[in-house]
């Protein structure tokens, strides 16, 4: 422990990074995400406190049942089990919700939308078998590529995308939602232009047409670029 | 080998066909079964091929004939409408393939095997066989056919002499190889050089050509430049050089890396492609060079130096088409996987220090999941030793002299989620996944190993990455005893069927799912009862063995698992918040079928982890109540159910949260330590190579526009947050956390010392009397009775003689404390 905060500290140092900027890090940094929390008692959040201590002091106070201050086996074990109750009764808050939303079962498919199932579920069975889930994803990225392109440049840019996210939540879909994944993914996989783009760009110095840099063709892009930044 | 040629045929007016008949004149002339630089098929692979001949003077009709390596499945693949003229050589490719209509080239169904195997020819009845190499043909060489010598009368078959002769596919056999060319030497080692020297190629083989390239693509009597004279090296170079003589079969090709730091530092400062290599790659971002900022950065300048001196290095040497080209290359469509997608390659290891390293020629496939996606410009690798590339097996202490010595394949891990090239950038330390399989493994228990290492391709330097050994069979006999055919190695993971669908769960790499099934099935029938409990133990319900039973679980290699993954606060395994707990992922199981020992658990991809100082993992979740889910946490979860289990849980605790144990955060702060150390001056090299590639979801700014991620700037920052915030105060948060599942006695466990002279150990209990041990029993039995040999100190203190192990407990108000167990 001392060897390791030695060096960084002389590095911080080094760096003039103030302590408390370091703090402020650490205090952001611990910002809870959207994982749910447990369960039964807060953490401590006071420097100073005992983390176990303050959660045993919880616990009798529920499950010392004989009141000695102590937790016997019986005791220890009606509070395991109350905990397993609380997370299984959250799970199961959860597990409604996510089939309210559309999610599936666990270990199975989520529920489509009903818009898309009426669109693209041609058999009418209730999911997407065969062709029509490539079918589906492919037109509806192609509808929110249509939607949210407001450059025209046949792509989601970075704004592009922020908006449509932004739209999504304030639909209150489910970030998380298998479906918008698929096309966020579906966006990033228009990345496919850009390799199209630096084919292109590249295609005129690529005078043999192998697709590789030989020396004479990086010379000649690098002086193309040397002279286009000459110019005023 | 016994050769067999059975005449058959019906003999027609003009055209013979291979029915049953008699006096066939095809035979199987010739074939390579390792083919690594030959004869290519149509998608430039280097497919096994055979080559049949009709010595005969009337054509003979193949339509429906087969080829087959199973004498029980005579007729494996069929051939298509086909005929073979007189003194016609026909050539197909065993290849796996399978292309029989519409093709100019025939493409069997099955490859065939370089050890030895049944290769037969049989008629179009789908019984008779024509020719055959029963039970065997002989182990067979790399890049040399297998066939009938030349100058034999055709005809008499059961006679025909067949040996090793140089490949002519098409065309009459070739005499027999007068040897192999004598490989070639070069006269400088491989590794860091600072000044320019003139590399002198030769062969101990009188008469032979060397010819070399610089490309990486492998030398053939066709490709790349004939040795001459010494060649000039004066910048980081990638050579490999063969030698060929007539009638010889050639020499494997050598590669040798000569690395030269003033000329790597400067690599594409401008982001164009080193020469050599292609401007895309596919659909692949695409990402050169060194960050100039950094390199010129007063600040960074020698640590850059260091940096790249800190760490061994790696040099890939390959075909860049099989890398990066749009159409075929595995790294511009990393999704690719499988043995279809694996390439061969050359693999240097290169000290700093001329500590001898090695040069293999493998195959390389590219690993892992998330980080496959094309928008990740820095991707994984696996690589595969096999003798259709070189040596079966890669002989070298990768990892350490307490590790393995050989192996099959080895992982080169990115990082991913945590990463400057595609992941959360304010988290980025690249040790996370690392230091918890450390932590598995300073437990004293079974995990993967893995060190750091600089990768360069082609010259091209490419990052820091991270070795991995893989949680196969090979694995378990390497570490664990026993023959690798034995083990079952599994995994939630994915897998690509053959028309490439995608199936997900429980798999077994190795072995198959029984064990694990009935492990499940005992597990849900419910573990509260003893009897229940131990019979998943292999064990009688007082603990002992019972022969009768199969032992299907480690307890304290699942518990210590565990453990990892609560300290680590693991979102990502063996269950995964990123599903709500629903689902599991990154999980590994090992186990030997024909041992008593259970599954044990492997802690892998540990990316999500380090996160909030407060995270709690300890569920219990909903992952694995369905088999396709099922995962170590919910085996877990079930035996929490049976007071053995927990009071060996709160026994396991105490072995590793108290007195300097491996979750103690002095010894957590110590190991980490040694990992800081190991990669500090590496990541500036990181941060000049990938420190500006960010993650552009849909374009964005161009990386240049992008302050470049740095050492002290941005991985510092989190080092200082784990070793200030998260390690000192992480072990009592994940305490208070296991203490709610019942795991940890309100009796507080015996405290000790040794005497001044160190001749004695004082133990104490803090309430209730004291319970002590020396012959190595718990002083508890199961079922919470006293052990006949434990001494029961009523005062709750003693003195023993040190040196020899002592099981203490406390015994208060009717409860037992945990175990301490004193070595000192």
């Amino acid at each position: 422990m001392k060897k390791t905060l030695l060096p960084l500290a002389v590095l911080a140092i080094g760096l003039s990074i103030p302590a408390d900027l370091f703090a402020q890090e650490s205090r952001s940094n611990s910002r809870r995400t959207s994982i749910p929390r447990p369960f039964l008692y807060a953490y401590p959040e006071k420097p100073g406190e005992s983390p176990l201590a303050e959660v045993r002091k919880s616990m009798l106070e529920q499950f010392d049942a004989d009141k000695d201050g102590f937790l016997n086996k019986a005791e220890r074990n009606a509070m395991r089990l109350a905990t397993k109750k609380f997370s299984d009764e959250r799970h199961d808050e959860i597990r409604r919700a996510r089939e309210r939303r559309g999610g599936g079962r666990e270990g199975g498919s989520p529920k489509p939308p009903e818009r898309w199932l009426a669109a693209y579920d041609k058999n009418k069975n209730g999911r997407f078998d065969g062709d029509e889930w490539d079918t589906a994803r492919g037109t509806e990225i192609k509808n929110v590529t249509a939607r949210y392109d407001a450059n025209k440049n046949g792509k989601i840019d970075d704004d592009e995308k922020q908006r449509l996210v932004e739209n999504l939540k304030k639909n209150n879909y489910n970030p998380y939602d298998n479906y918008i994944r698929t096309i966020v993914a579906g966006l990033r996989g228009e990345r496919s232009g850009s390799g199209r783009e630096r084919r292109s760009r590249w295609k005129e110095f690529d005078t043999n047409g192998d697709g590789k840099a030989s020396r004479e063709e990086l010379a000649s892009i690098r002086k193309h670029e040397s002279q286009a930044q000459e110019k005023p | 080998m016994m050769l067999r040629h059975l005449a058959a045929g019906i003999l027609l007016t003009t055209t013979v066909t291979l029915g049953q008949a008699t006096n066939s004149t095809v035979v199987i002339n010739e074939f390579v079964a390792i083919n690594d630089s030959g004869l290519r098929d149509k998608d430039g692979d280097f497919s096994d091929w055979l080559e049949l001949h009709n010595y005969g003077t009337e054509t003979v009709d193949l339509t429906g004939a087969a080829l087959t390596d199973s004498r029980k499945r005579l007729a494996k693949w069929t051939f298509p409408e086909t005929k073979i003229e007189p003194g016609q050589y026909l050539v197909v490719f065993m290849s796996g393939k399978d292309r029989r209509s519409g093709e100019k080239t025939l493409h069997a169904n099955f490859a065939l095997r370089g050890k030895g195997d049944y290769l037969g020819l049989i008629a179009s009845d789908g019984e008779t066989v024509i020719d055959e190499f029963a039970a065997k043909y002989p182990d067979q060489k790399k890049d040399i056919a297998f066939g009938i010598l030349p100058d034999q009368a055709p005809g008499q078959a059961e006679n025909l002499k067949r040996d090793f002769l140089a490949p002519t596919p098409g065309k009459a056999n070739a005499r027999p190889l007068a040897g192999t060319v004598k490989p070639v030497k070069f006269s400088e080692k491989r590794g860091w050089h600072e000044q320019s020297f003139k590399l002198a190629l030769s062969t101990k083989t009188g008469g032979a050509t060397i010819r070399y390239t610089l490309d990486g693509t492998r030398p053939t009597p066709e490709n790349g430049h004939a040795y001459e004279s010494p060649v000039d090296i004066a910048k980081t170079t990638t050579l490999r050089a063969a030698a060929f003589k007539k009638g010889h079969k050639a020499s494997a090709p050598s590669t040798r890396t000569f690395l030269f730091l003033n000329d790597i530092v400067k690599q594409s400062p401008d982001g164009l492609p080193p020469e050599y290599f292609p401007f895309t790659w596919g659909d692949n971002k695409v990402d050169y060079g060194m960050d100039q900022r950094i390199v010129n950065d007063p600040h960074y300048a020698k640590d850059l130096v260091k940096g790249f001196h800190s760490l061994p290095s790696f040099s890939l040497v390959m075909n860049l088409d099989h890398l990066l080209d749009g159409e075929k290359g595995i790294y511009a469509n990393a999704e690719w996987d499988g043995r279809e997608a694996e390439r061969p390659a050359s693999m240097e290891l290169i000290h700093s220090d001329g500590k001898k390293g090695f040069q293999i020629n493998c195959g390389i496939r590219i690993r892992g999941g998330f980080s496959r996606r094309s928008s990740n410009p820095k991707h994984s690798f696996r690589l595969f030793f096999r003798d259709t590339y070189g040596p079966s097996k890669l002989k070298y202490p990768l990892f350490g002299d307490n590790g393995a010595k050989e192996f099959d394949n080895v992982d080169l891990r990115t990082f991913q989620n945590y990463s400057w090239h595609i992941g959360d950038k304010e988290r980025t330390i690249f040790l996370r996944d690392q230091f918890n399989r450390d932590l598995q493994l300073a437990m004293g228990q079974p995990a993967a190993r893995g060190k750091f290492y600089h990768l360069f391709i082609n010259g091209h330097y490419w990052g820091v990455f991270n070795t991995c050994e893989r949680i196969k069979a090979s694995y378990g006999a390497s570490y664990l005893g026993g023959k690798k055919e034995n083990y079952d190695a599994i995994k939630k993971g994915r897998t690509y069927l053959e028309d490439r669908k995608m199936s997900v769960g429980v798999m077994a790499n190795d072995g198959n799912l029984d064990a694990w099934g009935r492990l499940c099935d005992l597990a849900r029938e419910g573990l509260e009862s003893n009897e229940a409990y131990f019979k998943m133990l292999g064990k009688n319900p007082d603990g002992t063995e019972n022969l009768d039973y199969e032992g299907l679980l480690e307890v304290d290699n699942l518990i210590d698992y565990m453990l990892v993954i609560f300290y680590g606060g693991n979102y990502d395994a063996p269950v995964s918040a990123w599903g709500q707990n629903f689902g599991p992922n990154n999980w590994y199981g090992l186990r030997h079928r024909k041992k008593r020992d259970g599954f044990r658990f492997f802690v892998w991809d540990a990316e999500h982890t380090f996160r909030d100082v407060r995270e709690d993992r300890t569920g219990p979740f909903p992952a694995g109540n369905h088999y396709s889910s099922s995962n170590p946490q919910w085996i877990w979860q079930q035996c929490l159910d049976n007071e053995e289990f927990r009071v060996r849980v709160g026994d396991r605790i105490q072995k590793h949260f108290y007195n300097g144990g491996v979750l103690t955060p002095e010894k957590v702060l110590e190991l980490f330590q040694e990992r800081i150390d190991e990669i500090e001056m590496s990541v500036v090299c990181e941060s000049a190579r990938w420190g500006d590639s960010g993650y552009t979801p849909s374009g964005g700014r161009a990386s240049t526009e992008r302050r470049p991620r740095t050492r002290d700037d941005d991985w510092a920052r989190e080092i200082n947050r784990l070793v200030n915030d998260y390690f000192p105060t992480r072990s009592e948060i994940v305490l208070s956390q296991l203490y709610r599942h019942g795991v940890i006695s309100d009796v507080t466990a015996p405290a000790y010392q040794l005497t001044s002279d160190k001749s004695q150990v004082e133990v104490e209990a803090e309430n209730g009397e004291l319970f002590v041990t020396t012959d190595g029993t718990d002083p508890r039995q199961i079922g919470g009775k006293p052990t006949p040999s434990a001494q029961r100190i009523e005062s709750g203190k003693t003195s023993l003689p040190a040196g020899k192990p002592i099981q203490a407990r406390a015994f208060h108000k009717g409860e037992w404390s945990a175990m301490v167990t004193i070595s000192e």
